[in-house]
């Protein structure tokens, strides 16, 4: 019983000590406070870090000689498939002098010249087309992820000209004649299938890729990353301002010292162990407190999710 | 309660090193009585208080309070005593009763007994008006009586004070003064350490003198003066020579010595309200006149004077 009154007389103290109030709640939450707003404005106030809108316009210049297949008019579809982020903004500009003048007008961040032979280099083994890539020179994330998509793009095409080489090497070894018409037809449904697996390579209920994040990576992706940087903050604030306390605290045996109250402990029937526990429970339930306090005012504040 | 005494020491001491703080004392404090230590500073008194209040261990011997060895019964004499220590020891940031309720709790009281005890307590040192205040805003001579209240909670039958008026205003020292009478007229035992021989000599039904850690003298206040003679030393000085009224001065009732020369002599004296007229009206006689009267009354100065060859403040 004694032990508690020790410890009660102790945190009476304590807590009336705006000194001690100031170190215990104050400095941690003002500090954490101040990294929040120095940071917090990197979430654009949504909770995450989102990339901003990347603004990709097509020129679309393909002209197939004889219309049996028009790979540039796909280009904007295959950019604008639900499975591509929501950041990708994709417009269609009809020549590329006025695609470079709303590069330069910063109208748009990225343009992606189709050549006028691409569905012709596509049916034809020999011919080459090159797709051009214009890009605002201050960005670099954008770009960089139009020109994976591109090549993946330009990967289904390279390997339907492939799957018509072969057939076409087959037909002709065996005296048969592969029409531009069969061949069209041919490389429309390949790449059909190629988009298709494409889809399903991690977009479909049964993919062939499956990309799996532990569990809880589904509470991540909605979690708020600047919360989650301020419970790391919060929880060294909490660690550190807790050994203050602590140290505070145990000062407590040395001031009584000092005042003479401790030796004045010793002349009444109270042992020296039972003055030392209850110096002890006052600065555990203090720490206790403290770490409640802020956890509770830290979660209130900058959206801390302790759990 | 060894036939009646509060306090019973038998050859306490405590060594320092090689620094002999106290000497192998022994005395005893009857129930009921005041018993002052008097002494200078350093002369052992606030180590024995110490040992006593079982703050200290004693090098050798023991002391008995209320019968309770305080080397093997340690707890049980702590519980009859209450001590005062010579400097505050209160918690300056809570209030009088904040102070007074926890040092209760650590004397054992709880519930309604504690409550009532603190109520009579801030009563009998006359803070009831302030006992919310905190301690911290309290003038020096209020702390001083907060800090005797502390020793009273829980209603000692031995109270130790070291030196309790130190360094506090004469209004406050007057206070503390009478509630050490009403405390032991109530029949409380009190043990009162100070270097200033007017209280030893107001409160003490005995007196224990102390210097170098020994007790050099122990007894009433009137046994004490005998040891230096109850009679006024008075020092006079004459515009005459001395020789011309010092036969006459032989014979004036109440002089038992004369001694002097020049225009200076020592009268000794028993009573040196009836004996200075005579003085005067000799001298008048023979033709000098007095110009200058010192009178010494005999106290507990000149008994430690006397004993030591030193003085009681030097």
């Amino acid at each position: 019983m004694k032990i508690l009154d020790i410890a009660l007389k102790d945190l009476t103290q304590s807590f009336r000590s705006t000194f001690a109030l100031g170190m215990m709640f104050a400095v941690p939450l003002l500090i954490a406070g101040l990294i929040y707003f120095a940071f917090g404005g990197l979430s654009a106030g949504v909770g995450r870090f989102n990339l901003p809108t990347l603004r990709v316009a097509v020129v679309n210049l393909d002209q197939p000689h004889q219309n049996l297949l028009q790979l540039g008019k796909t280009i904007p579809g295959f950019l604008r498939d639900p499975a591509m982020p929501s950041w990708l903004q994709v417009s269609e500009i009809a020549d590329e002098a006025s695609a470079r003048a709303a590069l330069n007008a910063r109208e748009i961040d990225v343009a992606i010249i189709v050549p006028a032979n691409l569905s012709d280099a596509a049916l034809s083994p020999t011919e080459r087309a090159t797709i051009t890539i214009l890009h605002d020179p201050t960005l670099t994330i954008g770009p960089a992820f139009v020109q994976d998509v591109m090549g993946l793009f330009l990967d289904g095409v390279t390997s339907g000209k492939i799957a018509l080489q072969v057939v076409s090497d087959q037909m002709t070894a065996t005296g048969k004649k592969f029409e531009p018409t069969a061949q069209a037809a041919m490389f429309q449904d390949y790449s059909a299938w190629y988009a298709e697996m494409q889809r399903n390579l991690r977009h479909s209920t049964n993919p062939l890729l499956a990309v799996q994040a532990p569990a809880a990576s589904a509470n991540q992706v909605r979690r708020d990353p600047i919360a989650d940087m301020m419970g790391k903050i919060m929880a060294g604030m909490m660690i550190m301002f807790v050994f203050f306390t602590g140290a505070n605290a145990a000062q407590t045996i040395l001031r009584e010292d000092e005042e003479g109250t401790l030796a004045r402990l010793f002349t009444t029937p109270t042992s020296r162990t039972t003055v030392l526990a209850g110096k002890f429970a006052s600065v555990f339930v203090t720490i206790a407190v403290q770490v409640i306090v802020l956890m509770i005012v830290s979660a209130l504040l900058f959206k801390i999710n302790w759990g | 309660m060894q036939n009646g005494k509060a306090i019973r020491v038998e050859k306490l001491t405590k060594n320092f090193g090689e620094h002999l703080a106290v000497q192998g004392i022994s005395f005893a404090v009857q129930q009921g009585e005041i018993l002052s230590l008097l002494g200078p500073n350093g002369a052992g008194k606030s180590t024995t208080i110490s040992m006593l209040a079982g703050l200290l261990a004693p090098t050798d011997g023991d002391a008995f309070v209320m019968g309770h060895s305080i080397r093997s019964d340690g707890a049980a004499a702590k519980k009859a005593l209450g001590v005062v220590p010579q400097d505050l020891a209160l918690y300056p940031d809570l209030s009088a009763r904040e102070n007074l309720t926890f040092w209760g709790k650590m004397y054992g009281l709880r519930g309604s007994a504690l409550k009532q005890r603190v109520d009579e307590t801030l009563q009998v040192i006359g803070l009831a008006d302030r006992q919310k205040g905190r301690i911290d805003t309290f003038s020096g001579g209020m702390k001083r009586r907060v800090n005797i209240g502390v020793a009273l909670l829980h209603k000692p039958q031995v109270v130790i004070m070291d030196e309790p008026t130190v360094g506090i205003d004469p209004q406050s020292r007057r206070h503390i003064l009478d509630n050490v009478k009403d405390l032991n007229r109530q029949g409380m035992t009190v043990l009162y350490t100070t270097h200033y021989m007017e209280e030893a000599a107001e409160l003490s039904n005995h007196i224990a003198i102390m210097d170098h850690g020994k007790v050099i003298a122990f007894g009433t206040h009137d046994e004490l003066i005998k040891l230096v003679g109850e009679q006024a030393r008075l020092e006079l000085t004459l515009n005459v020579e001395a020789n011309r009224v010092m036969d006459a001065w032989q014979h004036v009732e109440g002089v038992s010595r004369v001694t002097g020369s020049d225009g200076k002599l020592t009268v000794l004296a028993d009573d040196s309200n009836r004996v200075l007229p005579r003085l005067f009206e000799s001298a008048t006689r023979a033709g000098g006149r007095i110009t200058s009267v010192e009178i010494h009354e005999p106290n507990l100065e000149a008994v430690f004077l006397h004993l030591t060859g030193r003085a009681l403040r030097d």
